[in-house]
């Protein structure tokens, strides 16, 4: 609904463009269930903990993960907290000046922590510090720079491949009995109400001694048009969003496990889902390849060079 | 223990001397729905901004006899070391906005496109010092390259006063050690200054040196843009087989 705003199309490219999903020759050449190729670039930006740009032909989105350490949730307290935010930069449209670009941000907001949140994963796990205390609480914050269509899979592939980038220090907490001396050089002091830990760095600081997070059974989306209630398509472009009444999220990880299901627009029939389930497993598994290739790729050239501009 | 932003080898904390400018990287037209985009790094300062118009005026009144520039600045949630939650709307951003607003009206050939709008935002992805002038700099080759008509190019440099010695091009660290802060908007064809701020407090008699300091600081910004945006047209040129 909201994207439909950005893309006025006559009655007559609406048909074309769906019978050309169906003819599975589509306006730029593609088959129905082929993406265009994507980008991956890592660690853009040094004030991060990670950072990752993934392009997907002209869908361009950047994300980056801050960490702080903060009190655990309530309702989780032996895990980290994974907080999403998406932004969506002037340079896609005009109309995003001031509060424009909120509306659609906060439903992309609310789809992708939908389809991304999992708790009970060891990555969740992994981020707590001391249970029921002190955990890790991530920021990822993505930037949507241009899209042309496809931004809940571009941006899934962009926070899977920054949290891959992301290194923690370790850290050692250990509560601070009232009548504790003055905190050394070297060790922060994290205050609570009740109780006061004291932080130290492993390793003293020594940058080999981070730890990386464990994504393994972290998703990426992929998502389906279902056009004409038959012809199932995937990475759409915009015009071709405009033109489908009914979507499909689907978030699949390593393991081929579904992690969760986002369906949006018109109703389709079940054997439908069944179909877009089953396209589901060997896409996410060639694009997790491509995707965890691309990134040890950047890895490696990381480690060789300094610093390398954004956009160049 | 107080930091020394000079050593006593003349250098400064990321190895600069005195009077040197960051390394500058920019490339234009990088969104083709936009009418002109720039990419502009200044050292780490990495800005984008972006240009649409003359359009229709969308927001307040058109004027009748000129376009009206309408400027937005905001910064990315990872932008800085500190994370800030809101980008846009904060009373520094709404500041940088206006400031951007008022340099730009000194260039552009507003009288060009009576009851249109130019809308120019600029969004900081990493501020590493200096974002207003990276953002300033960044404006005019994304104008240039809206084919938005100038009178001149406008470049921008801050320069600061630290360890008795002015210094030119200040980056965060730099920024922040409490010293004068001065950014400027220079128009090299004419020689004038279009913008001129100061922060914390310097006496008069370093006043003048710091002010050279900053325009030295922009000049070498300018020979730097003028280059970059010749090659282009050529290339360009070359392309469209003119040349």
């Amino acid at each position: 609904t909201f994207k439909k705003k950005m893309i006025k199309l006559s009655n007559d490219e609406k048909s074309f463009i769906k019978q050309s999903i169906k003819h599975n020759l589509r306006e730029d050449g593609r088959e129905r269930l082929s993406y265009r190729s994507f980008s991956v670039e890592l660690g853009t930006f040094a004030q991060t903990n990670g950072s990752a740009r993934v392009t997907l032909a002209d869908t361009d989105v950047i994300v980056g993960i801050k960490a702080e350490v903060g009190k655990v949730h309530p309702n989780f307290p032996d895990e980290g907290i994974i907080q999403l935010e998406v932004e969506c930069s002037t340079s896609v449209s005009a109309s995003f000046e001031g509060r424009g670009g909120e509306e659609m941000a906060s439903n992309l907001k609310r789809m992708l922590s939908l389809l991304l949140s999992r708790h009970g994963s060891p990555l969740y796990q992994q981020l707590c510090i001391i249970p029921n205390q002190l955990c890790w609480i991530l920021h990822i914050d993505c930037l949507i720079v241009q899209s042309q269509g496809n931004l809940l899979d571009c941006l899934s592939f962009a926070i899977r491949a920054a949290l891959q980038h992301t290194t923690l220090p370790k850290v050692n907490a250990t509560e601070l009995l009232p009548e504790e001396e003055d905190v050394q050089v070297g060790e922060e002091t994290f205050m609570d109400m009740n109780t006061q830990y004291e932080l130290e760095l492993e390793g003293d600081g020594d940058p080999e001694s981070v730890m990386h997070l464990d994504i393994s059974q972290f998703p990426i989306v992929i998502s389906f048009g279902i056009s004409e209630g038959s012809s199932i398509y995937v990475d759409a472009t915009l015009r071709e969003e405009a033109c489908t009444g009914a979507r499909l999220s689907i978030a699949i990880n390593e393991a081929a496990h579904v992690c969760s299901i986002e369906k949006f627009g018109t109703s389709i029939r079940p054997d439908m889902v069944v179909s877009c389930l089953t396209f589901a497993k060997s896409i996410a598994k060639e694009k997790l390849d491509r995707l965890n290739e691309a990134v040890s790729r950047e890895q490696k050239k990381q480690r060789e060079l300094h610093m390398v501009p954004v956009f160049s | 223990m107080s930091t020394e932003f000079i050593s006593p080898s003349g250098l400064r904390l990321d190895g600069r001397r005195p009077h040197e400018i960051r390394h500058i990287h920019f490339q234009q037209n990088l969104f083709p729905k936009a009418s002109g985009s720039c990419y502009f790094e200044q050292g780490n300062t990495k800005v984008i901004v972006t240009v649409y118009g003359p359009r229709e005026v969308t927001r307040g009144i058109s004027l009748m006899g000129r376009a009206v520039i309408n400027c937005e600045y905001s910064m990315a949630t990872f932008a800085t070391g500190e994370r800030r939650p809101r980008g846009k709307g904060d009373r520094r951003s709404m500041e940088i906005s206006q400031l951007l607003q008022k340099t730009l009206e000194s260039v552009v050939l507003v009288e060009k496109f009576p009851r249109t709008q130019i809308d120019v935002f600029a969004h900081v992805i990493q501020a590493d010092g200096g974002t207003r002038c990276a953002c300033l700099n960044a404006a005019t080759l994304a104008l240039m390259d809206a084919g938005i008509p100038l009178k001149d190019f406008v470049v921008s440099c801050a320069a600061g006063y630290l360890d008795n010695t002015p210094l030119c091009d200040l980056n965060f660290v730099e920024d922040s050690a409490g010293g004068p802060d001065l950014p400027i908007a220079y128009l090299p064809t004419s020689g004038n200054v279009a913008m001129i701020q100061m922060d914390s407090k310097v006496s008069l008699d370093h006043f003048e040196n710091i002010l050279e300091t900053a325009i030295q600081g922009a000049k070498q910004i300018y020979s730097i843009l003028q280059r970059g945006v010749e090659e282009r047209v050529k290339e360009l040129a070359k392309s469209k087989g003119l040349s």
